[in-house]
């Protein structure tokens, strides 16, 4: 079993992870959708169709504006879908019912016998205890009778 | 009566609250009132079928409690038979039960793929799921690729009116259609987003799909260290046995050295390798014989300063 104590402090976290990841991704994506819909300009296509209209120029992102939001927008894009790659690529691979059936019986008798050994201590300092405090009251009561 | 509606007004206010307290009710159960509950079912002479299995009219016409326990002082002002534990078969007739004033219903249904979603994925248990996640993310990459085009196209002429809500079902319609739902062709966007849709929500299932297996490995390390906690303790306890064993051992050399006219057979040495029972016969011998070694304060003092347990 490759690593189960930082499995289980990471996995716990990787599907919210991944979940996150896939939020994120399209919030990229309608941002950028946003970007090409709601914020850009009319644009002379052709060079017989003059541009009649255009948009209020506080809704506009300027050429430059727009330039340096696409980058952005596309980095982040490509960024968030290397690191769900990344992420499905890390999830474990599946096992058979089986071998982990007979992993979780083989973890339960050694958790048994282990609890087994626990009591065999516990009860060796109680007997321990129990001689320790006759000899105490016994010197106690030695040191009584001598007077 | 009072304090149930007090209570239940109380429940009502915290039901926002992310940690609600307990149900009122939770003060009934005094020891006292609980004993007064044994007494009235031993007085009431049903058995525990009864109890199990009463009506609930049974509870009110015929057990006058008062009557009953007249002999008690200090009766409480409930019907002492609401202590006992809630009908479960009421309970599943009802088909819901509150919590922290809620309704929860009682058939419990597990997660279901949701009907009228195209399912993109197969979901054999066995098999390993990562390669079709990782084609639902290219599917869902390249849709969105021809979203990004879909969504620059012109508008044909004449097409003012937004999408019906049948066609995609996000949210209302504001513009408020007047019933023509045949709308000639759907914009190609619409058809995208609807996909985009399906695709994500199929990565959101297959996601969630992991969380068993998670849930099992969490399991499996839990039980892991667990053991290795139970281990560490065990050899702890025994590490500080043997600390103690040597220290006792040293102290009967040490009473060996000062009481050198001791043999092996005094009743000190007896209480010492015995068990509890002859640690009274030592005591019993020792107490008013002299033939005790003469331990003087001294050497315990000096003792008790010289063993660091």
């Amino acid at each position: 079993m490759p690593g189960l104590e930082d499995e289980q402090s990471v996995n716990m976290d990787k599907l919210t992870q991944l979940q996150d990841c896939i939020e994120q991704l399209l919030l990229i994506m309608k941002l950028a959708v946003v970007q090409l819909v709601q914020r850009s300009d009319f644009k002379q296509v052709s060079p017989d169709i003059p541009v009649t209209k255009s948009r209020p120029k506080d809704k506009i992102d300027s050429p430059q504006k727009f330039e340096e939001n696409k980058r952005e927008l596309v980095a982040d894009l490509v960024r968030k879908a290397k690191q769900i790659e990344l992420i499905i690529e890390s999830l474990p691979a599946p096992e058979p019912e089986q071998a982990q059936a007979a992993r979780f019986e083989q973890l339960e008798q050694e958790m048994q016998k282990v609890n087994e050994e626990y009591q065999a201590a516990v009860e060796r300092a109680k007997r321990l205890h129990k001689e320790i405090t006759a000899i105490f009251r016994e010197l106690t009561n030695a040191e009584n009778t001598t007077f | 009566m009072d304090d149930a509606d007090a209570a239940i007004a109380a429940e009502q206010q915290e039901v926002k609250n992310p940690f609600p307290t307990p149900p009122a009710y939770w003060m009934r159960y005094t020891p006292e009132n609980l004993r007064l509950l044994g007494v009235l079912k031993e007085k009431l002479g049903h058995g525990e079928e009864w109890i199990r299995t009463r009506d609930q009219k049974d509870d009110e016409e015929n057990v006058d409690q008062e009557a009953l326990l007249s002999e008690e002082t200090l009766l409480p002002s409930f019907p002492l038979l609401e202590l006992e534990p809630p009908r479960l078969d009421w309970v599943l007739e009802q088909e819901e039960y509150s919590s922290f004033g809620e309704l929860y219903p009682t058939n419990e249904i597990t997660q279901v793929f949701p009907p009228g979603l195209d399912k993109l994925h197969n979901l054999e248990p066995g098999t390993d799921r990562r390669p079709q996640l990782r084609q639902l993310l290219v599917s869902l990459l390249n849709a969105y690729h021809k979203l990004l085009s879909d969504v620059l196209e012109p508008v044909p002429s004449g097409y003012h009116r937004p999408p019906s809500p049948s066609r995609l079902d996000a949210g209302g319609d504001p513009s408020g259609m007047n019933g023509n739902v045949e709308w000639p062709p759907p914009l190609n966007w619409e058809a995208t987003i609807l996909w985009i849709r399906t695709l994500v929500l199929n990565l959101g299932w297959m996601v969630n799909e992991f969380r068993p297996i998670q849930a099992r490995m969490t399991l499996e390390s839990m039980m892991q260290r667990q053991i290795e906690t139970r281990r560490e303790e065990t050899r702890m306890i025994h590490g500080k046995c043997d600390e103690l064993e040597k220290t006792l051992a040293d102290l009967r050399a040490k009473a060996s050295t000062l009481l050198p006219s001791v043999s092996d057979s005094t009743p000190r040495d007896l209480m010492i390798e015995g068990e509890s029972a002859d640690l009274k016969t030592g005591m019993a011998s020792s107490g008013p014989t002299t033939s005790m070694p003469s331990l003087t304060i001294e050497d315990v003092i000096a003792w008790s300063q010289e063993a660091t347990i």
